[in-house]
């Protein structure tokens, strides 16, 4: 993973890329327990002026591979981490990323969605697991129930929390 | 037809991976839950060769 992070780090700092932000389990992580996942979730915010995302993408993908990563289907392998880029689909990612939180990876400064952006893009996913990680991060804590629900209002996400078990349930 | 002592072995036996998937989020750094989950990866990719 560190390698992955340095390489990351590498093409922000010679400015082939803004910014960026680390979602999906790897995120979660930070947070809570451990679960399985195939791959890191970097999400890049892409200018409206870019007319095609797989162009925009390709600067990104050539300099990771100059930095020793290798394109294996929809990923960049670096290290041992296939690592999928995924430019900001939505308003609510768009956010995510702009108000993703600093943290370390052992000594190496990278970041990450935050608890509440994290549990607002798994109840917009709607998966069965997406909903088990919004209800573990309610379980454990670890979440600013009211933020996430000025989130869950903003975007629109009420239906989606009536599948999450402990919703409605006191909070700890 | 499952009996209640298997299931009440199941249920055991999940409640008590719960609490220690629980305690490792709160001893665990992110860098060892990272860990963690690359370990998981290659059990996994150890399984799925087994099957194919």
């Amino acid at each position: 993973m560190k390698k992955a992070l340095l390489a990351l780090n590498s093409i922000k700092k010679s400015g082939v890329i803004d910014d960026y932000a680390i979602g999906g389990a790897i995120a979660a992580s930070f947070y809570i327990e451990a679960v399985n996942t195939e791959d890191v979730d970097v999400f890049l915010f892409m200018s409206a002026s870019e007319n095609s995302v797989l162009l925009s993408l390709q600067p990104i993908y050539d300099a990771l591979e100059k930095l020793g990563g290798r394109v294996e289907k929809e990923y960049i392998v670096i290290g041992d981490w296939p690592i999928q880029i995924l430019p900001a689909y939505s308003p609510l990612v768009e956010e995510a990323v702009k108000q993703a939180v600093s943290v370390q990876y052992g000594n190496i400064e990278t970041r990450i969605f935050s608890a509440e952006h994290l549990c607002a893009i798994a109840l917009d996913t709607g998966r069965m697991k997406d909903f088990y990680r919004v209800a573990s991060f309610i379980e454990q804590g670890k979440v600013d129930r009211l933020a996430l629900q000025q989130l869950v209002k903003k975007y629109q996400l009420e239906n989606k929390t009536k599948k999450v078990l402990n919703w409605s349930g006191d909070e700890n | 037809m499952k009996t209640d002592k298997a299931n009440a072995e199941r249920l055991e036996y999940v409640i008590k991976a719960k609490a220690s998937y629980r305690a490792d989020a709160r001893t665990k750094t992110w860098e060892e839950k990272v860990e963690s989950i690359a370990r998981m990866r290659r059990a996994a990719a150890v399984r799925k060769h087994h099957v194919a």
